[in-house]
């Protein structure tokens, strides 16, 4: 059997529901919040999909869902970008992520299950020449072909970070037909199929871009009238993502693995024969590839460039756990998305390999995880904090005598307070105590984008990282390359 | 022991907080609340005990130093010779040459070992209070770095910039960068003119800061104010500036004190409602900016903050938590707060 058919275990749904009596309760703590979700089911085993009903709404899901990597990678990737409140669904602005989840919950929910799209962009994107340019091409295309715009004088108001905006409604409806186009012709490309009945596109200029020209896009997917089914699927991800954490071989009677999940690699991937097959990033004048030597029997030396070099060990394990986490790092890892789908294939810039999460069990699993691959790949870790907490950074601060200096153009950025960066050392330190052991990587705090207080994973070794994101991109589009250096354990 | 517990000593609080700070008032606030004293007393101490560890091992924070001093000041607790003797030998090698201070020993980055302006404003204030000799080539160099910080032109001319957080323009950094050019002048001898420097701070207070009240706190106000203070007369404010003032401190009012920022500034960009709760040092700051400038505030709220502080007695020092969703943020209690706590006790006694 191929590696890429192999059930690592299994879920079996009506077991689930038997042994909780159609009642599932779960409580998952998301940034710092801890929701509670309860629902009551009945449902009927039909054949390879059980019927489930709560209420008047209706779904079916596998009876048994294999374990496969695929399953596993969209377990890891809900758990990061999936939808926790209302319908299930997931957002994610890359294309190939999105068409991913896309299929594997059409594989878990059945392929006629009916999926909603809402499109976001902030208006700010538009604001450079380039994009008005663009937009006033489109309006000719779209007045040729008999478009109606609402009047100069409709014009749409928002408000948001305590400023009022108007906006022609005529530029809302262009930008919207921009996004709309774009996303139809990237689903296109990947042979994607999106229902354009399902369709809806929202521009706003609160989205959180910061400057013009900024994107601020999401392609938000959910499967309509979900909702009433959202905590079964949350207590199927929930005991997937725990077990996997915990290296548990079971979950009730509902979730068996074969082995003990951090265990369970049938196959180990030859890391020279991958690395020397498939892994390659372009600069502007060359195709590039690292060269790799031996360093004793445990030890694969893997260099880009003279002779600064990276030791990871030459084979790496295939097993949940890794999927899980590749899973999670292509929907939180801090690597710009698009940017590991072009690897390879495009010039590439600004990579590097970062994972934030406000769970610490997330972050020292991220750090095992990097573990596994080769030693001492971690240089450092900060702590990241909110832009929209700088009032408490601030009062924090002023306890302590001083004030928070941010490097940024903007007051956000790098903070050049070491009084400060000592008091979130130690707040990360209670929060976090595992990641007692990196101290003396801590390298100081960031207050950027809008989250709450977390541990930030940010230097990893640099020489690794082509290699890694490779690795975790090919698991989920390319397993062919995966499979033609496994290594039958 | 070195006797900075004497209510003449009280200078560098006196004017961090003037018109609150009455040393004699202080003294009997202290006698009459026996066990809040001994749990400050006890609190400080134990801080001094630590900072010593601190600095003998090589880790220095002059900003904790400076509140540790100020708080065993305040409640009357002797510096020990030991901790003073480790001062006295490791503080200078917070200067640096070239001018400036650093506001931390033992840290080894590049940005942490450059001068900054608070830094500064802690060496000098320091050295000040414990009447350490410091160097007249670098008194007279620090001062020329600390004139150097402020902005000659563009849209911020007068603040005072830290070179490491160019965008960062705080009234907080203009009063600590006047006070150590006050400092360096009048206690060390520094050749020094300041008039031209305070007066383009004193314009950049009212031409950007006091005009852009959505930037403003109750600790920025404070500092904003200190600048535009005479020392003697209220300071006078155009009346729209006047009539945003009185707004801000009506909104930083809770039932029991006042806090930092307007629940605007939250409400604003967050989808969070939780105010933020009432501060020590925020609940004296709005009592010095009453006093500045005559605007009347709610004293009995600042009275009732009081009243919770008077009984404490457990923990160590005081200080009220800041916190983030469901995460208690460090710092708690801090000799800041503590010293701030002290001060509001002895006004409101």
């Amino acid at each position: 059997m191929a590696w890429r058919d192999h059930a690592y275990g299994f879920i079996n749904v009506p077991v689930l529901l038997e042994q909780s009596n159609g009642e599932i309760s779960i409580e998952l703590s998301d940034s710092a919040v801890i929701r509670s979700y309860h629902a009551a089911y009945r449902w009927d085993v039909d054949g390879r999909f059980t019927r489930i009903e709560s209420g008047n709404a209706v779904t079916s899901i596998l009876t048994e869902i294999p374990l496969t990597y695929d399953v596993i990678l969209l377990m890891g990737l809900y758990a990061g970008d999936g939808n926790k409140t209302g319908n299930i669904g997931f957002s994610q602005r890359e294309i190939t992520i999105t068409a991913f989840v896309h299929r594997g919950l059409r594989k878990v929910f059945g392929e006629n299950v009916p999926f909603r799209w809402n499109l976001l962009e902030d208006t700010k994107r538009f604001l450079t020449d380039d994009y008005r340019e663009q937009l006033r091409v489109l309006e000719e295309e779209l007045v040729a072909k008999g478009f109606e715009f609402p009047p100069p004088n409709d014009v749409r108001s928002f408000h948001c970070a305590n400023r009022d905006y108007e906006i022609q409604a005529r530029e809302v409806e262009l930008m919207k037909a921009f996004i709309r186009r774009e996303f139809e012709a990237k689903a296109h490309a990947i042979g994607m199929e999106v229902d354009e009945a399902r369709f809806s596109v929202t521009v706003s200029p609160c989205k959180g871009a910061l400057s013009p020209g900024q994107s601020a896009l999401e392609y938000i997917q959910g499967i309509e009238r979900s909702r009433p089914f959202l905590p079964l699927w949350l207590k199927i991800l929930n005991g997937c993502v725990n077990s996997i954490l915990e290296n548990r071989v079971r979950e009730g009677e509902w979730l068996l693995w074969r082995e003990p999940p951090q265990e369970s690699s049938p196959w180990k991937l030859d890391v020279e024969c991958y690395i020397n097959s498939h892994v390659r990033w372009l600069t502007s004048t060359r195709n590039n590839r690292y060269s790799t030597s031996r360093a004793g029997d445990d030890l694969l030396r893997l260099s880009k460039r003279g002779d600064v070099y990276v030791e990871v060990y030459p084979e790496w394990p295939i097993s949940p756990f890794e999927l899980l986490h590749s899973g999670l790092y292509l929907a939180e890892g801090g690597t710009k998305k698009e940017t590991m789908f072009e690897l390879g294939s495009e010039v590439t810039s600004g990579l590097r390999v970062s994972f934030t999460s406000s769970e610490e069990r997330l972050v020292l699993n991220f750090l095992r995880f990097l573990n596994r691959l080769g030693p001492n790949l971690l240089r450092a870790w900060k702590v990241k904090i909110g832009k929209k907490y700088s009032a408490e950074l601030d009062i924090l601060a002023q306890k302590r005598g001083v004030l928070p200096l941010m490097g940024g153009e903007k007051g956000q950025g790098y903070l050049r307070t070491m009084e400060v960066a000592e008091d979130l050392l130690a707040w990360a330190e209670k929060y976090n105590p595992g990641i007692g052991g990196i101290r003396e990587k801590f390298s100081h705090v960031e207050s950027t984008g809008v989250g709450i207080p977390r541990v930030d994973i940010h230097g990893v070794n640099s020489t690794v990282d082509v290699a890694l994101l490779t690795f975790i991109r090919d698991l989920m589009i390319n397993p062919d390359s995966i499979e033609d250096c496994l290594v039958k354990q | 022991m070195n006797d900075i517990t004497h209510p003449e000593t009280m200078v560098q609080l006196s004017r961090l907080f003037p018109n609150v700070i009455e040393p004699g008032s202080i003294h009997r606030a202290l006698e009459s609340n026996v066990q809040f004293t001994k749990f400050v007393q006890d609190y400080l101490e134990q801080q001094g005990h630590r900072a010593q560890e601190e600095i003998a091992r090589g880790h220095l924070l002059a900003s904790d130093l400076f509140w540790i001093l100020c708080g065993l000041q305040a409640s009357r607790v002797p510096l020990p010779e030991e901790l003073l003797g480790l001062i006295r030998e490791r503080v200078p090698r917070l200067y640096v040459q070239s001018g400036g201070a650093l506001p931390a020993l033992g840290y080894h980055k590049d940005w942490q070992n450059r001068p900054k302006i608070y830094g500064t404003f802690y060496c000098t204030s320091i050295a000040e209070m414990l009447e350490l000799d410091l160097p007249a080539e670098w008194v007279e160099q620090t001062a020329r770095w600390v004139l150097g910080q402020q902005a000659l032109g563009g849209d911020e001319e007068g603040a005072f910039i830290e070179e490491d957080a160019p965008s960062v323009h705080d009234p907080r950094n203009g009063y600590w960068a006047l006070a150590s050019l006050r400092t360096l002048k009048e206690s060390f001898g520094a050749d020094v003119d300041i008039t031209g420097a305070h007066d383009r701070l004193d314009d950049w207070v009212s031409s950007s800061f006091l005009s852009d009240p959505p930037t403003w706190s109750a600790t920025k106000l404070r500092h904003a104010l200190l600048v535009k203070w005479d020392g003697e007369n209220q300071v006078q404010l155009p009346k729209a500036i006047e009539r945003e003032v009185v707004g801000l401190l009506q909104s930083l009012r809770t039932n029991v004190g006042y806090t930092e920022y307007p629940p605007v500034v939250k409400m604003g960009y967050r989808d969070d409602d939780v105010a933020l709760p009432a501060f020590l040092h925020s609940s004296l700051s709005v009592e010095v900016v009453s006093k500045l400038t005559g605007i009347d505030i709610d004293r009995e709220s600042i009275s009732r903050l009081v009243d919770t502080i008077r009984e404490s007695g457990e923990g160590g020092g005081i200080g009220i938590p800041v916190r983030i969703k469901e995460y208690h943020m460090f710092p708690v209690e801090t000799p800041l707060e503590t010293t701030c706590a002290i001060i509001l006790l002895s006004n409101y006694s």
